[in-house]
């Protein structure tokens, strides 16, 4: 469904250029819960600016159902990792979350109703008149996702999205992003550097290399479902993954030593 | 506690009443009249006979330049703001129009517009209209970068992207332009009835002082302080209302940021 | 990087701001010259630069100019001498400030034009009478600045002053007056346009000589060109002492994070 083939990036032009993707091949099957991991600045937000359609890649291309994409598709929606930013201070929470549905055009009672099943579904009726300030920044990022959900997108994209909550924040988000996933049945393409993460999410785990970037290796992750923080974590299946993902980003030849933060 | 410090402040102006009484009587010059005749002299003019002849108008053409030059600046300051090709274009245009003293326009206003109404809203528009133009286009560019991605990826058309994203992004930096601009616009409505005019404040202080009424002089000077600050006081108030989410972020923020600081303040 | 593809943004920065310049001289060229617009108000560009180029051979021009940059310099200074201590002395005392506040915010919303009667009362129509106008005018921005600079001290800095036994006076010399320059800075910068605007109405409206009284006199003499070539030198002297504030701050101020923009 969601499909990069030979992507590529370049930032600048002539001494100055910059390669920041070298090679891009990767596609995305309907349903699936695809995670995309690596080093810091390996290019991951450059990828998916460009498939939100922010920006268009040097060579290559990015299409979804077959159709190249050229500016912001109208099935996709994006969670950014700022979540303080990407949320409009002067909206409250339903206000942000209903903005998009706006602009498809829908009705009051759409809106009315849409708003109040998403932002039920990431469990935050009771904010839905407060401002986004007025929250934590876990309670934010449900807020971002929420109205990602209320797009009703085919396509979830989201980037790093849990990378600057703590620990406990993250592991309830994990597995809310899990149950909504299953509840609403869209495609999700999530790109992290913390590997954990990806093995517990995702169906497959494709490895960036460091940029300019390509896929490095591909893990198909057949840990049964429904998952679970504890037993998921224990089981021996998932630390074999977890050891196959870690070897192949260290093994990759262009970074000696490995910059995975974790 | 609060009641006692309205009351020390009450106490502080009466010293400062009774020290300007003092001055006038020890001075005894006609320069300074005692605060009884200001007094008497304000009341007798503006309670009410000139507030219809005299404050209104003059409020009325303040008003009419302010509204006008709040349009244009905020108008021309999102277009110029959100496209950096006619920023750098405008650039020292604006730049050497916004430097020339505004008075000095006067007599080009006098000049092609004549001395009635349409002059001194024209002279208070362009004087008003350059802090809130700047602070506009600086609201449009530093507004962050973010709020315009989210607004691409979730397909908002531009007219609503204007309405819902930029302006409100950028709506803090215009209440300051707005804000410089309300006392610029209080001292051209001065000026322009200064110089040309038959009634208003401005035309009432300065004939005052050319007849050598001095307490009236006084009694207006006094009136158009009233004026600035209930201007002032209506702006504030507004604004407290319209960005109440800024100071609320602001405040939010600055608690995260500075943990200590709460508990030890 | 926003625009890295099309051709405008490989010019060279001042390309495009000239040519907004050479726009505007164009167009108000040839509506004049096609009398799109009355001639009577709006000469064309290069008839008010031929009149300014007559007038600035002249020395009546020069000491006109003159006598609008002595008034300005005049009410800045006077101000900065009254505004700059006393506003340092209020924030730095709380007692002091609590005192006066109220008289502040009293005189502080008097428009600063309503004194024109009063100056040409205590000062007459001459030089002081404009100078008083661009002190008094000039004194509040540079009073607040002072103050609130003075209040503005990060508390860590002066702990720290303390916690090295800094004296008072050195407190007041290497914590307090760094700490509040650039907000003196700014107030310099606002408080020399007030200055300039107030000269310059004083000159209009009392009479005082200067550019603003040249505007007046040539307007009522018919000279239109004139009126326009000083309400350009106006300008002008406004943009020059705005830049040379800028330059000046600069170095005096490269330590603070404000100037690195």
């Amino acid at each position: 469904m969601l499909e990069m083939s030979h992507l590529r990036v370049v930032y600048g032009s002539g001494s100055d250029a910059v390669e920041a993707i070298g090679d891009l091949t990767l596609s995305v099957a309907e349903g699936e819960f695809v995670c995309v991991v690596g080093p810091s600045g390996c290019g991951k937000s450059t990828m998916l600016r460009c498939l939100a359609g922010l920006m268009s890649p040097t060579s290559g291309e990015a299409s979804l159902d077959g159709e190249r994409i050229a500016g912001p598709p109208e099935r996709m929606a994006l969670v950014f990792q700022q979540y303080g930013r990407s949320l409009f201070p002067w909206m409250t929470v339903r206000a942000n979350v209903e903005i998009p549905l706006r602009a498809k055009g829908l009705s009051a009672a759409d809106r009315t109703s849409l708003v109040e099943e998403t932002v039920g579904a990431v469990g935050l009726a009771d904010s839905l008149d407060r401002y986004p300030w007025q929250l934590s920044g876990g309670m934010q990022q449900r807020v971002a996702i929420a109205r990602a959900l209320a797009y009703q997108p085919e396509v979830l994209m989201m980037d790093e999205p849990f990378a600057s909550v703590d620990a406990q924040t993250r592991a309830d988000l994990e597995d809310l992003l899990l149950r909504i996933w299953a509840e609403f049945r869209v495609t999700v393409l999530f790109v992290t550097h913390d590997v954990d993460e990806s093995v517990y999410l995702g169906d497959r785990v494709a490895v960036l290399s460091k940029s300019p970037s390509r896929v490095s290796q591909e893990v198909v992750v057949d840990l049964p479902r429904p998952r679970d923080q504890l037993t998921t974590k224990a089981d021996p299946l998932f630390s074999d993954l977890r050891t196959r993902v870690l070897r192949s980003i260290r093994q990759e030849p262009r970074s000696p030593a490995p910059l995975i933060e974790r | 506690m609060k009641w006692r410090g309205v009351l020390a402040d009450v106490a502080r102006f009466g010293v400062f009443l009774l020290l300007w009484q003092l001055a006038a009587m020890a001075l005894d010059s006609a320069f300074l009249p005692p605060l009884g005749e200001v007094f008497r002299a304000f009341a007798d003019s503006f309670i009410f006979e000139r507030i219809w002849s005299d404050v209104v108008p003059s409020i009325g053409r303040m008003a009419a330049g302010y509204a006008l030059a709040a349009a244009v600046g905020v108008g021309a300051g999102l277009m110029i703001g959100s496209n950096w090709v006619v920023r750098r274009t405008t650039g020292p245009v604006t730049e050497f129009l916004r430097a020339i003293p505004p008075p000095a326009l006067l007599p080009f206003a006098m000049l092609v517009f004549g001395f009635g109404l349409s002059m001194k809203v024209f002279v208070i528009a362009i004087g008003c209209v350059w802090p809130i133009l700047l602070n506009t286009v600086d609201g449009v560019r530093g507004a962050d970068p973010m709020f315009n991605e989210v607004a691409r990826v979730y397909r908002l058309d531009s007219r609503s992207r204007l309405r819902r994203v930029v302006i409100p992004a950028a709506a803090p930096q215009i209440a300051v332009g707005l804000r410089a601009s309300l006392s610029i616009a209080l001292i051209l409505m001065v000026i322009s009835e200064m110089v040309a005019s038959t009634n208003g404040l401005g035309y009432f202080v300065l004939q005052a002082q050319r007849t050598f009424r001095l307490d009236d002089m006084w009694a207006g000077i006094l009136m158009l302080g009233i004026v600035g600050f209930a201007l002032n006081a209506v702006f504030v108030a507004g604004e407290r209302r319209v960005l109440a989410w800024h100071r609320g972020m602001r405040a939010a923020s600055d608690a995260s940021a500075e943990p200590m600081e709460a508990v030890s303040a | 990087m926003i625009a890295a593809d099309r051709p405008l943004a490989r010019l060279p920065g001042w390309v495009l701001g000239t040519a907004g310049v050479a726009v505007v001289l164009v167009v108000f060229e040839l509506a004049a010259r096609l009398k799109l617009l009355p001639a009577r108000w709006f000469p064309p560009p290069s008839e008010i630069l031929r009149a300014l180029a007559d007038e600035a051979v002249t020395a009546e021009f020069w000491k006109t100019v003159w006598a609008t940059l002595r008034g300005w310099a005049m009410g800045l200074g006077i101000a900065a001498l009254v505004a700059i201590p006393v506003g340092m002395l209020i924030g730095a005392i709380p007692f002091l400030y609590r005192q006066v506040r109220v008289v502040i915010e009293f005189l502080r919303p008097i428009p600063s034009v309503a004194l024109i009667p009063v100056a040409v009362l205590l000062f007459g129509t001459g030089f002081g009478g404009k100078v008083f106008l661009a002190s008094f005018a000039a004194t509040w921005p540079l009073l607040f600045q002072s103050m609130y600079g003075v209040q503005d001290v990060d508390p860590v800095a002066r702990d720290t002053a303390r916690a090295y036994r800094l004296g008072r006076v050195r407190q007041a010399l290497f914590v307090t007056l760094p700490s509040a320059a650039p907000y003196i800075a700014t107030g310099l910068r606002v408080s020399s346009a007030v200055a300039l605007i107030l000269v310059v109405t004083g000159e209009l409206v009392i009479g005082s000589a200067g550019v603003g009284n040249a505007i007046a006199v040539a307007r009522s003499g018919g000279d239109v060109a004139v009126a326009y070539g000083y309400i350009a030198v106006a300008g002008l002297l406004g943009l020059a002492l705005n830049t040379l504030f800028k330059i000046v701050e600069r170095p005096v101020l490269h330590w603070h994070p404000g100037q690195r923009r």
